[in-house]
C-alpha cells in the first residue's frame, strides 16, 4: 500500500468535516475534553525465517501516544484521535496518523444520525471473522501484537443512520477505497506468487471507484436481525493482472445476519454472497472466484468470568470446476470448501483486573492454524502491562496462516492512560 | 448493632396470641409482602431515574480504584422489565464505552456493549446474574435487583436498631444459587433493605450491604450511597449517587443500538 494514502485527507470528507468541525464549535463552548495514553510496545519474532535472514527480529518496536479530543453539544459532537507514533521498525509508520476525525449530529427531526470524516467502521456478528463487515482491517497490527482496536483501520467515510422505519437504516459511503492493510515484508512475511511484478496497484481515485455499504436492521424477538449490502473491491489484493502487477477485484456483496440469546449464551449466524465482479464465470485462475460465505457461532459463560466461544466458518467456491480447470497442473488448489473453526476461551481474575485470553484459528482444509494468547494486567486504572504470543502453523505457502508461518512472535505492552 | 427484637417480637406475639389476631398492622404483612414492597421502593421508585454513580473499589491491601458512570432506567412494569442505561465517564480507557441491560425477571437479561474505538455494538452473554459488576464487590443482580419471587421469605424478628424498627427477613433461594441464606434488615418507616447479609451453604457471612445514607429526592426515599463488603475476600466497594433525578422522561427508544453508540447529551452530561 501507498503509506502516503495514511496523511491523504481522502476525497475531502475529512477535511470539510474538521472545518465544519471548527465552524461550530463555537456551539460546544464550555464542553471540550481531551483524554489519551502513551503505549510502549516490543515484539519479537521467535520463529525462523529464511526470508528474513539478515533482517530486524523485531516484529513491534514503538512508542505511540493517543490524544484524544472531543466536543459535545445538544447540536452534536466533534471528535478527534491522533496517534503520534515512534516507530523503529523500517518501513514503520513513524508519525502522526488520524485514527478518527469527525463530526456527528441528528437531523431531520432526529431521524436521521450523521457521522462525517475519518472514522472507525464495524458490524456483523463474527468474532474476529467478517463477512459483511468490509471495512478496512489492519492485519499487520492484529498479527503482531496492538491492542485489538488497531484491527481497524480507519476510512474516510459518511456515515448515515436512517431511524424510525420499521427498521433501522445503516448507509455508508466511503468515496475513495481504502483496502486491507496486510504484511508488506517489514515486519511480517508473506507469500508472493510467481510472476509478481511489483506492489498492488490501486483502483484509479475516481468517484465511481468509491465503496458503498448498507446495512437493514431490526430486533426480531430476542434476536437482532440483519440484512447488508457492499459495492466495491475485494479489500486484499485477490488478483493479478497479466503485467504481474497485483490488484483488487471488484466486488458486490450481499448477506444476512442474526445475533441473539439462546440457551443461557449467545448465538450467531451469518451468510453472504460474494460476487467476484472482475471473474464473472470464475474461469480466470488470476481473479478470486465468487464464493458464499456462512459463519455459525456461540458464546457462553462456563463459570464465574470465564467465557467460551465457538465458531465454523465455512467459504464454498462457487465456480469451483472452473477455477481448478484454469490452474497450471501441479498447482496448489483451494478446495471447494473452506472451513474454519475458532475458538476463544477468556478467563478475568483478580477483580477483574487480570484478563487471560486464548483464540485459535484452525483450518482442516487449509491445514493451517493461527494462536493468539494474551494476558494482561490493569495495576492501576492508569497503567495496564500485557504480554502475548501469536504462532502460525500451516503446510503450504498458499493458505492464509501458512504463509504467516515463521512469523510466530511473543510481544509485551506497557500502557499509561490518562 | 443493637438487638432488642427478640424481646418485643414476643410480647407481639403474646399479644397477638392473646387477642386473637394481629394487633400490629404492620405485622399483618407477610415476609413476601415486605420483601416486595422494599424491592419496588429501592429497584423501582418513581417510572424512571437518572444518576452519576461513583465507585470505590478497595481489595485486601488496602489498593482502591475508581469507576464512575452515569446511569438511566425505566421500569418497563412495575416489579417487572427494566432497562438499563449504563455511560461510563472513568477511568480512561473505558471512558464513552456504554453498556445496556434489558432486565427480565422471568428469564435472562439481554445485555449489549458498545467498546467507541471499534464502533463496535455488540450483545454479551448474561447468564450469571452473580457474577461481578465491573470487578467490584457488586454483581450484576446487586445493581438491578434480585426478584422476590426467587426466593422463599420468613419473618424472623422485630428489632430496634438505634432506636428505629426493622422487620428481620430470611430468604433462602428457590434454586441452587450463588448464595445459600440471606437476611434482610428492612425499615418499619421507610421500607427499605438497609442492611443484607448474605451466608453460604456452610452457614459462613461472605457479603454484607449497607445502606449508609438515605436522602430523600423528589419526596422518595433514596439510598444514596450504599456499601458492599465481602468478609472472605477483604474487600469493599462504596457507590455513591448523585445528581439523582426521577421521572425525567427517559424514552424507551434510548434503549436501542442507537442511542448505545451516540447517548443524547441531556443524559449524560456530568
Amino acid at each position: 500500500m501507498n503509506p502516503k494514502r495514511r496523511y491523504s485527507l481522502g476525497p475531502g470528507i475529512f477535511g470539510a468535516a474538521l472545518f465544519f468541525a471548527f465552524a461550530v464549535t463555537g456551539a460546544f463552548a464550555g464542553e471540550v475534553e481531551w483524554h489519551g495514553f502513551v503505549e510502549g510496545a516490543v515484539g519479537v519474532r521467535t520463529a525462523e525465517d529464511a526470508a528474513f535472514d539478515g533482517m530486524q527480529d523485531y516484529t513491534l518496536e514503538e512508542t505511540r501516544t493517543q490524544l484524544r479530543l472531543g466536543a459535545y453539544g445538544e447540536q452534536g459532537e466533534v471528535f478527534l484521535r491522533l496517534d503520534i507514533l515512534d516507530d523503529q521498525i523500517s518501513g514503520g509508520g513513524t508519525g502522526l496518523e488520524v485514527r478518527d476525525g469527525y463530526l456527528k449530529f441528528s437531523t431531520f427531526g432526529d431521524h436521521v444520525d450523521v457521522k462525517m470524516g475519518r472514522q472507525a467502521l464495524t458490524w456483523g456478528t463474527g468474532d474476529l471473522i467478517f463477512i459483511n463487515d468490509l471495512f478496512p482491517k489492519d492485519w499487520v497490527s492484529f498479527f503482531v501484537g496492538r491492542e485489538d482496536q488497531y484491527l481497524k483501520a480507519p476510512a474516510d467515510a459518511v456515515r448515515l443512520g436512517f431511524f424510525g422505519l420499521p427498521f433501522d437504516v445503516d448507509l455508508v459511503l466511503m468515496p475513495e477505497f481504502t483496502p486491507d492493510r496486510i504484511p508488506t515484508g517489514e515486519r511480517l512475511s508473506f507469500y508472493t506468487p510467481p510472476g509478481t511484478a511489483g506492489p498492488p496497484g490501486m483502483p484509479a481515485n475516481v468517484l465511481e471507484n468509491g465503496e458503498t455499504a448498507i446495512r437493514l436492521s431490526r430486533y426480531v424477538g430476542n434476536f437482532t436481525a440483519s440484512l447488508y449490502g457492499y459495492r466495491g473491491f475485494f479489500k486484499t489484493p485477490a488478483g493479478m493482472g497479466t503485467d504481474g502487477i497485483p490488484f483488487y477485484p471488484k466486488l458486490s456483496v450481499a448477506g444476512a445476519s442474526l445475533r441473539g440469546g439462546l440457551a443461557g449464551g449467545v448465538a450467531w449466524l451469518e451468510g453472504g454472497y460474494y460476487d467476484s465482479r472482475d471473474d464473472p464465470d470464475g474461469d480466470d485462475p488470476m481473479v478470486a472466484n465468487s464464493s458464499g460465505r456462512f459463519l455459525a457461532g456461540f458464546e457462553r459463560q462456563v463459570a464465574t468470568d470465564f467465557n467460551v466461544s465457538l465458531q465454523w466458518y465455512g467459504e464454498w467456491m462457487v465456480d469451483h470446476d472452473s477455477y481448478a480447470a484454469g490452474l497450471p497442473a501441479g498447482a496448489w488448489a483451494a478446495d471447494e470448501l473452506r472451513q474454519i473453526v475458532t475458538m476463544r476461551l477468556e478467563k478475568m481474575m483478580n477483580y477483574q483486573t487480570v484478563r487471560l485470553s486464548l483464540f485459535t484459528f484452525y483450518s482442516p482444509t487449509d491445514e493451517d492454524m493461527h494462536a493468539r494468547a494474551l494476558a494482561s494486567y490493569k495495576v492501576t486504572d492508569d497503567v495496564e502491562v500485557a504480554a502475548g504470543a501469536n504462532v502460525f502453523e500451516g503446510n503450504s505457502n498458499q493458505t492464509l496462516f501458512g504463509q504467516l508461518d515463521g512469523n510466530d512472535n511473543v510481544f509485551t505492552r506497557v500502557r499509561y492512560t490518562f | 448493632m443493637k438487638r432488642s427484637g427478640n424481646a418485643l417480637a414476643l410480647i407481639v406475639a403474646s399479644a397477638a396470641l392473646l387477642a386473637g389476631v394481629s394487633l400490629v398492622g404492620a405485622a399483618e404483612k407477610s415476609a413476601e409482602e415486605i420483601m416486595k414492597e422494599a424491592h419496588l421502593n429501592l429497584y423501582y421508585a418513581a417510572t424512571d431515574g437518572r444518576a452519576q454513580v461513583d465507585m470505590e473499589l478497595t481489595d485486601k491491601r488496602g489498593k482502591t480504584r475508581k469507576r464512575s458512570f452515569i446511569m438511566l432506567r425505566l421500569d418497563v412494569e412495575d416489579g417487572g422489565a427494566q432497562k438499563y442505561f449504563t455511560y461510563f465517564t472513568a477511568p480512561g480507557d473505558v471512558r464513552r464505552t456504554s453498556f445496556m441491560v434489558w432486565k427480565n425477571p422471568d428469564a435472562d437479561d439481554s445485555r449489549w456493549i458498545y467498546i467507541p474505538a471499534l464502533d463496535l455494538v455488540r450483545r454479551i452473554s448474561a447468564k450469571d446474574k452473580g457474577s461481578s459488576f465491573v470487578g467490584s464487590d457488586f454483581t450484576y443482580e446487586d445493581v438491578s435487583g434480585r426478584h422476590w419471587t426467587d426466593d422463599n421469605h420468613k419473618l424472623l424478628r422485630n428489632e430496634t436498631v438505634e432506636g428505629r424498627d426493622f422487620y428481620v427477613i430470611e430468604s433462602v433461594p428457590k434454586q441452587k444459587d450463588s448464595f445459600a441464606k440471606k437476611i434482610t434488615w428492612v425499615s418499619v418507616d421507610r421500607i427499605l433493605p438497609e442492611r443484607e447479609e448474605y451466608y453460604d451453604k456452610k452457614g459462613e457471612l461472605v457479603r454484607v450491604f449497607k445502606a449508609e445514607k438515605i436522602e430523600e429526592i423528589d419526596g422518595i426515599q433514596t439510598v444514596t450511597v450504599r456499601s458492599m463488603e465481602n468478609k472472605k475476600k477483604k474487600s469493599s466497594t462504596t457507590v455513591s449517587f448523585s445528581k439523582v433525578e426521577y421521572d425525567v422522561g427517559v424514552g424507551d427508544d434510548l434503549f436501542t443500538e442507537r442511542y448505545l453508540k451516540a447517548p443524547p447529551k441531556k443524559y449524560i452530561a456530568e
